[in-house]
């Protein structure tokens, strides 16, 4: 828990927004992965158990919530609406679009992505998610080509 | 993917995305909330304290009253003036992330320091006004000795109760010190580990 928390936090980001139900989802994360911890048989990873679970609270997490979510092939406006006289995207301008555009990804591409983004294999993926692996890799592609729309949008301000 | 140059630059952004501890976004919340408190606390009794000693000087018009009004306005208008610089730039984090956080509760801490020993100073002035004061009005309505005034039941009582205050801020002093330690100690291991 300690060497994933901040991992497990950016997951939790990618299902909540606010800060409140960012830190509830959090919580709830820790406090299932510590009821869980006793069934752990080594079957796969440490990190991949941590990262199966915390899925699967945020997935809870969602259907208590219902946030929106769009579908496929939907526009997105991903405007920055602080001011940006020079038009140029900051670091942390461009880490929150990069957030808001992971937030709107259909739910089981942004899985995908938050596990690729935090370095795993599509192997990897697929145990955590339960899928195979060729359609980790699938689904990874699909997301990048909404995400590299979406953000491109993003940083030309339309 | 790890000769992707795209993944690789949503990667970096995606891993250093901050998400602040829980427990210090709740304490910031937590002070903030406290600080609101506190400024509601300080408008009530300037408009009891001030208010009732301004009317009683307005109605009676005796210089005793008058007296009071001036002192007690006078020690508003400095608590005011401590207030305002004490609170400057401690109600809203610089910006999102867990330095800014932590960065607002040390200032906040440090702020709280100095209030104490303000508050102090004032307590002590305030005190001696009022027992100038009370030995006056006492005076006035039967002359007495000060020495008897000082010595008397009713004033064994008030210094009594002057030193529940300085306990309680002695007290509040060593938890806000153990606090500071705390969080400063914090602050250098978020430094160190962004290094």
């Amino acid at each position: 828990m300690q060497v994933e928390g901040a991992a497990l936090a950016r997951l939790a980001a990618s299902y909540a927004r606010g800060s409140d139900d960012r830190d509830d989802l959090f919580q709830d994360i820790a406090a299932a992965i510590w009821r869980a911890l006793p069934r752990f048989r080594g079957e796969c990873s440490e990190r991949t158990f941590l990262f199966r679970i915390a899925h699967n609270r945020g997935i809870a997490h969602i259907a208590r919530r219902r946030p929106p979510t769009i579908e496929l092939g939907e526009d997105l406006d991903l405007r920055d609406e602080r001011p940006d006289p020079e038009q140029s995207l900051s670091i942390e301008q461009e880490r929150q679009h990069l957030l808001d555009a992971i937030l709107k990804l259909p739910l089981g591409y942004r899985q995908v992505v938050t596990l690729a983004l935090e370095g795993m294999s599509y192997a990897e993926i697929g145990d955590v998610l339960g899928i195979a692996e060729s359609n980790a890799g699938a689904r990874l592609t699909r997301a990048r080509q909404m995400l590299r729309t979406w953000l491109k949008g993003a940083s030309h301000g339309i | 993917m790890e000769s992707d140059p795209e993944l690789n630059t949503w990667r970096r952004q995606w891993q250093t995305t901050e998400v602040i501890p829980p427990d210090l976004r709740h304490r910031v919340e937590r002070e903030t909330r406290s600080l609101r408190r506190q400024r509601y606390a300080s408008i009530a009794v300037t408009a009891i304290m001030g208010g009732g000693a301004g009317g009683w000087a307005l109605v009676s018009q005796r210089p005793i009253a008058v007296a009071l009004a001036i002192g007690v306005w006078f020690f508003i208008a400095i608590a005011w003036a401590v207030s305002h610089s004490l609170t400057r730039d401690i109600l809203t984090p610089s910006a999102d992330t867990t330095t800014a956080f932590l960065d607002l509760s040390i200032r906040r801490c440090r702020r709280q320091l100095q209030g104490l020993v303000a508050q102090g100073l004032l307590y002590v002035c305030i005190a001696a006004f009022d027992l100038v004061w009370g030995y006056h009005y006492q005076n006035e309505a039967q002359p007495i000795d000060p020495r008897a005034f000082l010595t008397s039941g009713r004033m064994l009582v008030i210094w009594a109760a002057l030193a529940v205050p300085i306990a309680i801020g002695v007290w509040y002093r060593s938890r806000r010190r153990n606090e500071l330690k705390n969080l400063l100690s914090l602050r250098r291991q978020l430094d160190e580990s962004e290094r």
